[in-house]
């Protein structure tokens, strides 16, 4: 936990000075043990602490966001092999040898694509903020191969 | 020739102090998720941050949770965006990128060593180039990382603490450039 001393500045936004002498004079802050200064929120001109369900909600956008570059991360090495493979779709080769011979790394994109779907889910249907943190320990080790 | 910077040590400091060109500033730190850098700024200066990390290398301790140097010891929410390119270890992944916003300036996730470049002046930004450690996909872990504040109205007066989500340990040196 970390204490806060929050504020609203002069163009209407919050900020969260650590120290109280870093608050700016005249200024009356509102002081908050928070694990984050993310987990207040301006609201109607208050600053309060997020509920658990505006929490989660917070966390999901960024979830989303990072499976959404891990993912990516994942895929394009191989991008090439779905080229390869439409290119000799599109100029009428046989493109079941080139499925063939490149069976493990399209196992390994499905594979990826399954945990993508999975963890979109998990995502969707996490209720706290233990669950969430627990999808952004699994996405950020990628284990997925 | 190497140019020599006159050594501050704000290890201790209680008062912010204003570092002159030539100056280095140096933080010792120990288990601190809060470290206060101690130094006064203005408009038209320019610096070079060298994050040094004793924190034993390894796979594991770190976070993927961010590090920051919040700005006059503030966070300002959503008034940054921080842009990044990351090569994580072969065996897990390859490269992500980002581009987001923030509430203060993103220096990478902890454990890791980096040095950095900060600019008050017309743009208010930071950049750099990190090895982040601690990590299951970080051992090492590249990361070239750009990150401004996007709002010219609150002055920078103060440059800032920088602020872990985990207990970290090591030496940071501020050398003021311009």
């Amino acid at each position: 936990m970390m204490k806060v001393w929050a504020f609203i500045d002069s163009e209407g936004r919050l900020c969260c000075a650590l120290f109280p002498e870093a608050v700016p004079q005249g200024v009356e802050p509102t002081v908050f043990d928070v694990d984050s200064p993310d987990d207040l929120i301006l609201d109607g001109g208050i600053i309060r602490v997020k509920t658990e369900e505006e929490k989660v909600e917070d966390l999901k956008k960024v979830a989303l966001l990072e499976l959404k570059s891990v993912v990516y991360s994942l895929l394009a090495p191989s991008d090439y092999v779905i080229i390869k493979i439409a290119e000799a779709t599109v100029t009428g080769e046989d493109v079941s040898t080139l499925k063939d011979y490149y069976k493990d790394v399209l196992g390994k994109r499905e594979r990826v694509r399954e945990w993508n779907e999975r963890m979109k889910q998990r995502i969707e249907q996490a209720k706290t903020v233990e669950e969430m943190n627990r999808i952004f320990e699994e996405i950020r080790k990628m284990e997925v191969m | 020739m190497m140019r020599k910077f006159k050594r501050i040590d704000l290890t201790n400091a209680t008062e912010d102090y204003f570092l002159k060109v030539g100056e280095e500033a140096y933080i010792s730190f120990s288990d601190a998720t809060q470290i206060p850098l101690r130094i006064a700024t203005e408009a038209g200066t320019y610096y070079q941050l060298l994050l040094i990390s004793s924190n034993q290398g390894g796979m594991s301790g770190g976070s993927g949770d961010n590090l920051y140097l919040y700005p006059n010891n503030t966070s300002y929410t959503n008034q940054f965006a921080g842009a990044q390119i990351t090569r994580y270890n072969p065996t897990t992944g390859y490269y992500t990128n980002w581009w987001t916003t923030e509430k203060a300036f993103w220096l990478s996730h902890p454990f890791c060593n980096g040095f950095y470049y900060i600019t008050n002046g017309a743009v208010r930004e930071l950049r750099g180039i990190v090895d982040t450690y601690g990590r299951p996909t970080a051992y090492p872990c590249l990361r070239l990382i750009a990150s401004t504040w996007r709002n010219n109205a609150t002055p920078w007066t103060i440059l800032g603490t920088v602020v872990s989500p985990v207990p970290i340990s090591g030496e940071i040196l501020v050398r003021r450039l311009k």
